[in-house]
């Protein structure tokens, strides 16, 4: 049990509780006294007991507020916005449950961070935070990433929406890490529609929204030669999710949000995820 | 390259039009904010490469379009001969041109004649090849025509067709001196023809000197030969054989012979008739004639000289035969001159008419009853006592002329006169009119080299060969052959001549020779190397033959006679037209001009009827065979032009559309987009 007090939903953790849940065989380092004698006496083999528990979850939010998360094609929602939705609901979820909740929004640097707590109030101040975040910035999310998962020093579920627009390899690296400190986390990539379709047709030039130099392009040149660079990027972090078992989400943000929520937490309920 | 519109090229700049658009659209560019940077630095280093070659590519492709079609629409002009020329010395441009009357046929469809469209053609020529000056040689000018522009040739007069059959190896031979006195550089010698033979005279002497004199040449001469194309299918030529007053049983009529020639082409109908107008002193009347093949010849045709005319035009007039308009206006009308015919007086000079006086009866007897023959006989002493002014024929059996009888001969035959030498018993060493006689020898074959008299029944040679196209012993108008072979010769006396034999006993032993005039057109002397005496041979006896021999002389020689004339343009002296009036013709003609052109023409008491020359009706043309072999290894080419105003260069203009269809297809396709990849929007994870 890793909370302090009951919560409504099973932890994604086995270990010792009153709900049975299963036998597994006995591994060296295991607590002895974890071991049921009296299967031993049936069967003549060690197995540990597992059960799974109840618990209270302590959640952190991670929000990208680069300034990449202002984009926003014609009727769509800005990415920034998509993600204070879904980072509400999250928190919004999570309190109902009584489970302890947190904050971090982070560009260059961490902007804000609320750290996990259980009360209403809290989750005003949350919801407050996440109205008043405004993009702007560079993107450090590797750094940043890496500093948080020093920085939760209980195991944690880290939420981390973003549209990942960092190099896959380094990303790798921080999920590592997060998963090293034995946190659950999973990821909404937020990827606006025509950041997809790339489907200009005049010359552009595109100014980059994180400060960087501005390109100017023919799209109709390179519109085969992006699509190819974002399908390969795709099938990078595709790879290195399942490789760091982060339960992640593509999010293209003409759907609704609910969407990708839902998936998210069926899937949990599936116990996808549960490590 | 040379253009025809080159004003067009003025838009040449619009080259820089796709160029201009294209930084312009670049300019025009929308700027967004975009937050998937890496993905574009990632495709634009990518493509960077690739995708500035192809911009490139169709910038230059549109840019190349853009060219193609100013060029087009400038008209440009190419040929492997203008490319040669380029770059030779242009500034001046040597010009044979022929101006015969088979030059004026106007092609159908061109709408210009074939002299007209040469010019127009020669001078678009010279003057996009930058030439200066033009040098004009033709045939009816001695000296040559310069002009100061090439333009100046299309509207000049004195270089508009007239009726003289071209010398083209005498425009060369002019031409070369030319050459050689203004030592020019390297010259462009540009003959204009419609490849006649009778203007290029292919067997004539000269070609030979004129070869090697321009073959000798320190400067490059080039000859471009401009054959303006073949003679048309659908022409009809006219010409008057003969024109004769004679008397008939309703009073004085015309007796006119003319021919009608075609050209048969493929699709021309077999048999055709033709309208004959023909114009006797302002009365007009009109025969159709029946045209079954290639020509008809209508002879003595009748045309009652009505006593509405005064009694002049009975004894004189002149008059023409027309046939409709086709595509050559310079050989439907021939104009005639009629007289009462004077008498045809021969003189024979003999020291021993008895010997010839066969000759005598031929030339008494009138093959036509209108005219009169009258024959004197004397010796040489007697001859200042004769007009030789009525004399058609002088017969000499005598030791050849001297002196002062010399002199009186060799002016007669100046003037037209003919002259037939028989030789005389005994010959001496005498030489005159470039004759000598040797000695008798006998053709008896008992007795063969002989100079004794051969008896009567000596064997009696026969005519070996003898020339039957023309001149004494031709065939008859009905093509019937006269015969010469059943004529018998005893002896035949030698000669020491050079001449155009007739008819010989052997390759050795000439029987009858016209000699060859040395420095004059006129061919009026014939030997004949045997009398028509019994002792002789059987001119006599088997008459027909010297019977129609010397009517023929003598017809030729009474051509001098009288005060009418029909020549061929060209053949009279030119000094004959001073002060004369034109009766019948064109009436544009200048009066300088009058000897070049056809039509009648009254100069004092004289009336000349002029026509083109017969060899102008012969469409015979001169091949590339013996074009080559009159060029020899001179530089020249040959260039089939035909029959329009089109500059005698290229037009490549379509070269440049398909230049351009190929830049606007290469454009498209480097423009065509590649085909979308399957969207990647909804494959969430």
């Amino acid at each position: 049990m890793q909370g302090n007090i009951s919560g409504r939903h099973s932890s994604p953790h086995r270990g010792s509780s009153v709900e049975f849940a299963e036998y597994r065989k006995y591994v060296p380092g295991d607590d002895l006294r974890r071991l049921d004698w009296r299967a031993f006496g049936r069967t003549d083999r060690y197995y540990v007991k597992e059960f799974e528990a109840d618990t209270n979850l302590r959640c952190c939010v991670v929000v990208d507020t680069s300034g990449s998360m202002a984009y926003a094609s014609k009727g769509f929602t800005s990415k920034i916005e998509y993600a204070r939705q879904i980072a509400a609901a999250m928190s919004y979820l999570a309190a109902q449950q009584g489970d302890a909740v947190g904050l971090a929004c982070v560009a260059e640097k961490i902007v804000q961070n609320i750290p996990p707590r259980r009360s209403a109030a809290h989750l005003k101040i949350i919801l407050d935070t996440l109205e008043n975040a405004k993009p702007s910035g560079d993107t450090q999310l590797p750094a940043i990433l890496d500093e948080i998962a020093e920085t939760i020093r209980q195991r944690a579920l880290v939420i981390i929406i973003s549209d990942f627009f960092v190099d896959p390899t380094i990303l790798k690296g921080c999920f590592e890490h997060l998963r090293f400190r034995k946190h659950d986390v999973a990821a909404f990539h937020l990827l606006d529609p025509l950041e997809m379709e790339f489907s200009f047709q005049r010359p552009v030039r595109f100014t980059d929204m994180e400060g960087g130099q501005p390109l100017f392009v023919e799209p109709t040149e390179i519109a085969d030669r992006y699509h190819k660079a974002l399908k390969t990027y795709l099938t990078d972090l595709q790879r290195i999710v399942l490789e760091t078992a982060v339960d992640y989400h593509r999010v293209i943000t003409s759907e609704a949000y609910e969407h990708p929520m839902m998936r998210f937490l069926v899937g949990r309920t599936r116990g996808r995820g549960v490590r | 390259m040379n253009f025809i519109q080159p004003w067009f090229l003025i838009a040449l700049p619009l080259i820089a039009v796709p160029i201009i658009i294209h930084l312009v659209n670049q300019r025009r560019f929308q700027t967004v904010p975009w937050a998937a940077m890496m993905f574009l630095m990632q495709a634009s280093r990518m493509s960077a490469g690739y995708t500035k070659l192809r911009q490139w590519l169709i910038l230059l492709m549109r840019a190349l379009a853009v060219a193609c079609l100013v060029f087009f629409t400038s008209r440009p002009l190419a040929s492997g001969l203008i490319g040669l020329l380029g770059s030779r010395s242009n500034e001046v441009a040597i010009v044979l041109l022929d101006r015969s009357p088979s030059m004026q046929e106007t092609p159908a469809g061109s709408g210009m004649t074939k002299l007209q469209s040469a010019l127009s053609q020669l001078s678009g020529t010279l003057k996009t090849l930058g030439v200066q000056r033009v040098v004009v040689f033709d045939s009816a000018n001695e000296k040559p025509i310069e002009f100061e522009s090439p333009a100046a040739l299309i509207a000049d007069p004195s270089l508009m067709a007239n009726g003289l059959t071209s010398d083209i190896p005498g425009m060369l031979e002019r031409a070369l001196l030319y050459v050689k006195n203004n030592r020019s550089g390297n010259v462009n010698v540009w003959i204009c023809s419609d490849m006649r033979e009778s203007d290029w005279r292919s067997r004539d002497g000269r070609w030979a000197a004129d070869r090697e004199g321009f073959m000798g040449l320190t400067q490059e001469v080039r000859f471009q030969v401009l054959d303006v194309g073949p003679a048309s299918n659908e022409n009809r030529s006219i010409r008057i054989l003969s024109a004769k007053r004679v008397q008939g049983t309703q009073g004085v009529e015309l007796s006119l012979s003319f021919k009608i020639e075609r050209t048969l082409g493929a699709n021309a109908p077999s048999a055709i008739q033709v309208p004959v107008e023909i114009e006797v002193g302002g009365a007009r009347s009109v025969l159709a004639v029946d045209l079954q093949s290639e020509s008809a010849e209508v002879n003595d045709f009748k045309i009652a000289l009505s006593s509405e005319n005064d009694n002049a035009s009975l004894d004189r007039g002149y008059g023409l035969v027309r046939i409709p308009g086709d595509t050559n206006a310079a050989d439907n009308t021939s104009y005639f001159v009629y007289e009462k015919p004077a008498p045809r007086r021969t003189v024979i000079v003999s020291d021993n008419p008895r010997v010839i006086e066969a000759i005598e009866l031929c030339t008494n007897i009138s093959p036509e009853q209108a005219i009169e023959c009258v024959t004197e006989t004397v010796v040489s002493t007697q001859l200042d006592s004769i007009d030789w002014n009525a004399v058609a024929l002088v017969v000499w059996h005598e030791q050849l002329p001297e002196g002062r009888s010399l002199e009186l001969l060799t002016q007669f035959i100046a003037q037209g006169g003919q002259v037939l030498l028989f030789p005389p018993e005994t010959p001496n060493d005498t030489v005159a009119l470039g004759v000598q006689w040797t000695s008798w020898q006998s053709l008896d074959s008992n007795a063969k080299g002989s100079s004794t008299i051969p008896d009567e029944d000596a064997t009696l040679a026969k005519v070996q060969q003898w020339r039957n196209d023309s001149e004494l012993l031709g065939n008859t108008l009905n093509g019937a052959p006269l015969p010469v072979g059943q004529l018998g010769i005893k002896r035949i006396c030698g000669l020491l001549a050079e001449g155009t034999v007739l008819a010989a006993m052997s390759d050795t032993l000439p029987l009858l020779m016209r000699i060859d005039a040395a420095g004059s057109a006129k061919n009026g002397v014939y030997v004949c190397t045997t009398t028509p005496s019994l002792r002789d041979s059987t001119l006599a006896s088997d008459g027909i033959v010297m019977y129609i021999a010397i009517q023929r002389v003598l017809a030729a020689g009474s051509a001098r006679i009288g005060s009418t004339r029909m020549v061929s343009v060209g053949q009279p002296n030119v000094t004959l037209f001073e002060n004369s009036v034109q009766m019948a013709g064109d009436t544009s003609v200048l009066s300088n001009q009058f000897a070049q052109h056809p039509g009648v023409y009254r100069c004092d008491e004289l009336m000349v009827a002029q026509n083109r020359s017969a060899d102008e009706d012969s469409g015979k043309l001169v091949s590339s065979e013996a074009l080559a072999t009159l060029f020899g290894s001179l530089n020249w080419s040959k260039i089939d032009v035909g029959a329009s105003a089109r500059s005698l260069v290229q037009e490549i203009w379509r070269w440049f559309v398909i230049v351009m269809l190929i830049a606007l297809m290469v454009e498209a396709i480097l423009c065509m987009p590649k085909r979308r990849q399957a969207s990647l929007v909804g494959k969430a994870v």
